[in-house]
């Protein structure tokens, strides 16, 4: 479990994880991204290969929720999209992909993905059914690193 | 779950603990003495076996533990009746810790009960058992026991209200202990109550116990702290217990920590060993780095090169272990026949480089070759038949291509037959494409590649399947297209013809007459050919407006039709020359035959002369077309190889290496101008990698070294197209997505497959061998062998029954049945396939309607909510909490709110505001009062399950 942890907290705080310093805000108990003992333990909760997809859900949610309004709206779906590719898309097809994937997603047509909108969409995702590679959100075969 | 929904389990359990509460003490020393007897009974079984020592024990243990109860039990109701006489308000606070409600609503009965207790404890312990017998099983049990055991019941508790009052001091001292105690005697008194209950009490209960049992269960998906899961877990854990009884908990949580941990270590399992598998397929990593850089359809080259690496692989392993290495162990060494030795005239130059290169010399007189092997029936000391075994790998491999391709092709069109789900393509791409386990830079930076290129594929076809243009304008440029095309390759076909036929004229004509050009002249029209007319084709292809994918396809197309008249012309050089060492051969034979009829003539007439023996070098010998057309195939894969890598070195390293250096002193751009990078050329490679293929299956069965040809060939081709890619090529301007199988290079492979066979089939069947070399020599047909091999090595019986089955009037109803066969799975397939087609669409629509209903819904919904906020505005009445539930709730439900919202109209226009600015939070992250939603505990836990019965309204 040590050795695991530590590969994971490290992969997880990497330089190139985009979303390294969500994941810290999100688990913090201030929400500034300084964890305690006890937020570090959640964290790694929650992270486990060993917990239920609905909790990997439900902070995933949280992790891509960048303004905290407990919406993911169209700022939030740039902003993840830009960190996604490193800016490499251009306005057009950010403003694009982000439109679709509120097409995709939202039920409740508000224009923006509730909690709800995000778990209906994303227990449906591949890598959610599959057990074999429960990439999302946890560990993943590392050799599968490409699409 | 919430925080009000524990606190109305927590209510409800007090309810019951005010009515159960009366009997407390009785039910506790009742309790106490069934133990006990419970205890000797089990007791007295387990002296005899020692297996059950472990219980016992803690049987024993426990009951150590309810003295210690009991006493503390008298402890306190002494302090109890103590605060009775002086009626303090604050009597309930030593107990507050875990039981105050209970306790304080208690205690006058207890106080009253207690006088009365030590008089008749007994009797009523006795009544009480009578009245419990039907309640439950457990009650029965101790009640057959209970005759027995009385008297003694009744000395341990004399002697335990002894000790207590001797004790009490003491139990004074440890109150350290005093919580845990308390606590276990809550549950103690508890677990009584539950034998007490009537009958709808103990329903509520059992309802109250299920609940826990389900917050137990699903504490793991809540998003909560991890302390507060801690607390609630042991809260929830010990209420279950107290009803449940502890009896068998303790097996049963180390049978569950073993399987979670069993779990735990089958799932690392599964996961190294799917690492495993992965390092396993070659190349894997190479390809995964390309297709995250150049996209899927340059990445589905590499895959098909690697599939073909794999046939080949088999291929070669077929015709090595099976001819070439019987052959050379076993087989007569070089230099004892004829057909194995060099001709005097080549012995000079035979191991020249420029004869060993172009297959001459020492190599033609190889294994390599078909002339090198023997016509001997059964080689060594394992009686290998070596003829059969080269014709049956002849066959065999042709046999097992076919079988390969087609059953690749029914796979992956399987495959493409499901389908993917594409209704949450973007958001998949989007929430779901990182991987947080990625540790490295270079790997990260893959993957940021691969993310990128996977959202410029998705967001080109999104574009594609947009686009609607004058659909007549587009049509019309099509057939342009085609029509142009079709002239292309007249022209080219009428070309080729032209030339061919004029190449035979000078061949007629004798070569040593005419210029480099006219005898080189088909070799360089086929190569012009092929370098401009691909360019011609791409030109063309812009006017068509196809998604890039069709048009990789139409390219492919084009491009395969006119490389079919290179192969067409290669076929007719082949049979000319053929045709041209037959005669030859015809020439040697008779000559060799009257040259033996004389020799013998000569030997006949001196019979005293010894026959002179020939050096097998010496002897003259037929010209063997086999072997020839195999060194031409050779020669063919050996100089196709050599462009391919040369103009991969100069066409794109050179190139690039140019570009990159050449940039910083030129007068324009050339990274972005003229010259730029190249992009890997999917259609070519493609289209070359097929051509090789099917002269390997072509030229196979006389060359049985070209399997291990091609295989170095392709091995090396992986490596240096692999680098180059990732070197000097650019991604595509326009990166689309591979279909999903490669069945239209299959389809192309299989044609390729097919027209390769015809030709190797025509001269195995029609030509008969050369009579000198080659391990059909002698024989009319190759395919004799067969039937050699019948006649000699297999029984009578066989012979007859193959000559009965060869009958036509058998064979011919077969075919016909066949036919049959495949004509009905055929229609079958086709029909599931259309059903399949319309099920798909079906299932599409409802996903359609579902959606739009779903939003029509939530539409309706929030008028429904503006209506009833201006309705609540006008009644100025405060229910903000309720209205903020309305808030909520989306869907069907809401109505049903909503009424109730109009009877308990809404909060007043201030009390919006602020509620709006508070985020709406889930009800265990932002806990709600305990009178939550009366007619509906407990909302805020459907709500995490209520995603699948939206879908279904």
């Amino acid at each position: 479990m040590q050795i695991e942890g530590m590969k994971l907290y490290l992969s997880l705080m990497a330089l190139d994880n985009p979303f390294r310093q969500r994941i810290a805000e999100v688990f913090s108990e201030d929400g500034e991204g300084n964890m305690t003992l006890d937020d570090f333990l959640d964290m790694f909760s929650v992270l486990s290969e060993m917990a239920p997809r609905d909790l990997k859900a439900y902070y995933a949610f949280k992790i891509y929720d960048f303004n905290s309004d407990d919406f993911i709206c169209k700022s939030d779906l740039e902003k993840t999209l830009n960190k996604l590719t490193r800016n490499e898309l251009t306005d057009d097809e950010v403003r694009m992909v982000c439109e679709k994937v509120i097409d995709e997603a939202d039920l409740d047509n508000d224009g923006r993905l509730s909690l709800e909108d995000f778990q209906h969409m994303i227990v449906r995702a591949p890598e959610f059914l599959s057990l074999k590679k429960n990439g999302f959100f946890s560990y993943k075969i590392v050799l599968e690193i490409t699409v | 779950m919430s925080q009000d929904s524990l606190d109305s389990l927590v209510t409800s359990e007090n309810d019951i603990d005010i009515r159960l509460d009366v009997d407390d003490e009785y039910e506790q020393e009742r309790q106490s003495g069934r133990r006990r007897k419970r205890r000797r009974r089990s007791g007295d079984k387990k002296e005899k076996k020692k297996k059950h020592q472990r219980r016992r024990s803690s049987s024993s243990a426990r009951d150590g533990r309810e003295e210690r109860q009991t006493k503390k039990r008298e402890s306190s109701k002494k302090q109890r009746e103590k605060h009775f006489k002086e009626r303090t308000t604050e009597r309930n606070e030593e107990e507050a810790q875990t039981s105050s409600v209970k306790a304080t609503k208690t205690n006058k009965n207890i106080n009253n009960e207690k006088t009365r207790k030590t008089k008749t404890a007994e009797r009523e312990t006795e009544k009480r058992n009578e009245k419990k017998m039907d309640k439950s099983p457990k009650t029965i049990e101790r009640k057959e026991s209970e005759g027995k055991n009385t008297d003694k019941s009744k000395e341990r508790k004399k002697h335990k209200k002894v000790q207590n009052s001797s004790d009490e001091e003491k139990t004074k001292e440890e109150s350290e202990e005093d919580k845990e105690e308390q606590e276990e005697l809550d549950k103690e008194q508890e677990e009584v109550r539950s034998e007490c209950l009537s009958p709808e009490e103990l329903e509520k209960l059992k309802e109250a116990v299920d609940e826990r049992k389900k917050l137990i269960q699903s504490l793991r998906v809540k998003p909560w702290p991890m302390k507060k899961k801690l607390v609630s877990l042991r809260e929830s854990q010990e209420f279950v217990e107290k009803y449940e009884g502890a009896l068998g908990k303790g097996k049963g949580r180390k049978i569950y920590a073993y399987k979670v941990i069993m779990t735990k270590k089958w799932m690392k399992f599964e996961r190294d060993f799917e690492n495993f598998k992965t390092t396993l397929i070659p190349w894997e990593m190479k390809i995964k780095e390309i297709e995250s850089h150049f996209g899927s359809s340059v990445a589905s080259y590499f895959i098909f090169l690697r599939w073909m690496y794999g046939i080949n692989m088999i291929l070669f392993c077929l015709t090595f272990g099976l001819v070439m290495v019987p052959e050379a162990l076993m087989g007569r060494p070089y230099g004892s026949i004829p057909r194995k030795t060099v001709p005097r005239a080549e012995e000079a130059s035979a191991m020249d480089f420029a004869v060993l290169w172009d297959f001459g010399g020492y190599a033609q007189y190889s294994v390599l070759f078909y002339g090198f092997y023997n016509n001997q029936r059964a080689i060594g000391w394992l009686k290998f038949r070596m003829p059969l075994s080269y014709f049956l790998v002849g066959v065999g491999t042709v046999a097992y291509s076919y079988m390969v391709v087609i059953r690749t092709m029914a796979r992956n069109a399987n495959e493409s037959g499901i389908g993917d789900d594409n209704s949450f393509n973007f958001s998949w791409k989007m929430f779901t494409s990182w991987d947080y386990l990625i540790g490295n830079t270079e790997t990260a930076d893959n993957k940021f590649a691969s993310i990128t290129t996977s959202f410029k594929e998705a967001i080109l076809e999104e574009q594609e399947s947009r686009k609607d243009d004058n659909i007549h304008l587009t049509r019309f440029l099509r057939v342009l297209a085609n029509f142009l095309v079709l002239c292309c390759l007249a022209g080219s076909g009428y070309l080729i013809y032209f030339v061919v036929r004029r190449s035979q004229k000078f061949a007629l004509d004798g070569l040593e007459n005419h210029t480099w050009w006219e005898r080189n002249e088909v070799n360089m029209v086929m190569s012009l050919l092929g370098m401009f007319c691909p360019m011609l084709f791409d030109v063309i292809s812009t006017l068509e407006n196809y998604h890039p994918r069709v048009a990789l396809q139409w390219q492919l197309g084009r491009i395969f039709a006119l490389f079919l008249g290179n192969l067409y012309t290669f076929i007719i050089a082949l049979m000319d020359e053929i045709n041209l060492k037959r005669k030859e051969e015809m020439i040697v034979k008779y000559n060799i035959t009257t040259w033996e009829n004389s020799f013998n003539g000569t030997v006949s007439e001196n019979s005293t002369a010894t026959p002179i023996s020939l050096h097998p070098a010496d002897v003259p010998r037929g010209p063997c077309w086999e072997t020839m057309v195999g060194q031409e195939f050779v020669r063919l894969i050996i100089s196709d190889t050599m462009t391919t890598y040369i103009t991969l070195l100069i066409g794109d390293f050179l190139r690039a290496v140019l570009v990159r250096f050449l940039n910083h002193c030129w007068c324009w751009d050339l990274e972005a101008g003229f010259p730029s990078y190249s992009e890997f050329d999917v259609s070519g490679n493609v289209l070359g990698l097929i051509f090789n293929q099917g002269m390997i299956w072509m030229g196979a069965f006389y060359a049985p070294c070209l399997p291990a040809l091609n295989l170095l060939r392709l091995h090396i081709s992986m490596y240096l197209q692999c680098w180059a890619v990732m070197c000097c090529n650019v991604p595509q301007e326009r990166v689309f997505k591979a279909s999903g199988s490669n069945n239209f290079y299959m389809a192309m492979l299989l044609v390729i497959l097919f027209l390769s066979t015809l030709p190797a089939i025509y001269t195995i069947v029609t030509i008969p061998p050369s009579f000198d070399c080659g391990p059909f020599s002698g024989k009319n047909r190759m395919f004799d062998v067969i039937h050699e091999t019948l006649e000699s090595d297999f029984p009578v019986w066989f012979s007859k029954v193959f000559s009965y089955a060869s009958n036509p009037g058998l064979v011919l109803p077969f075919i016909l049945l066949m036919v049959l066969a495949i004509y009905y799975l055929q229609s079958t397939s086709k029909n599931y396939k259309e059903a399949n087609v319309k099920l798909k669409k079906k299932l599409q629509m409802q996903n359609e309607e579902n959606k739009k209903k779903n939003k029509r819904a939530a539409l309706k919904a929030q008028m429904d909510l503006e209506e009833a906020r201006k309705a609540s505005s006008q009644q100025k009445h405060v229910s903000p909490r309720r209205h903020q539930d309305v808030n909520e709730i989306h869907c069907s439900r809401q109505r049903h709110y909503y009424s109730k919202n109009g009877r308990n109209p809404a909060p007043p226009v201030g009390d919006r505001s602020l509620r709006r600015s508070a985020p709406r939070t889930y009800q265990h992250v932002n806990p709600g009062p305990p009178g939550y939603l009366p007619g509906l505990p407990r909302q805020s836990e459907t709500r995490m399950h209520r995603v699948p019965s939206l879908q279904r309204h």
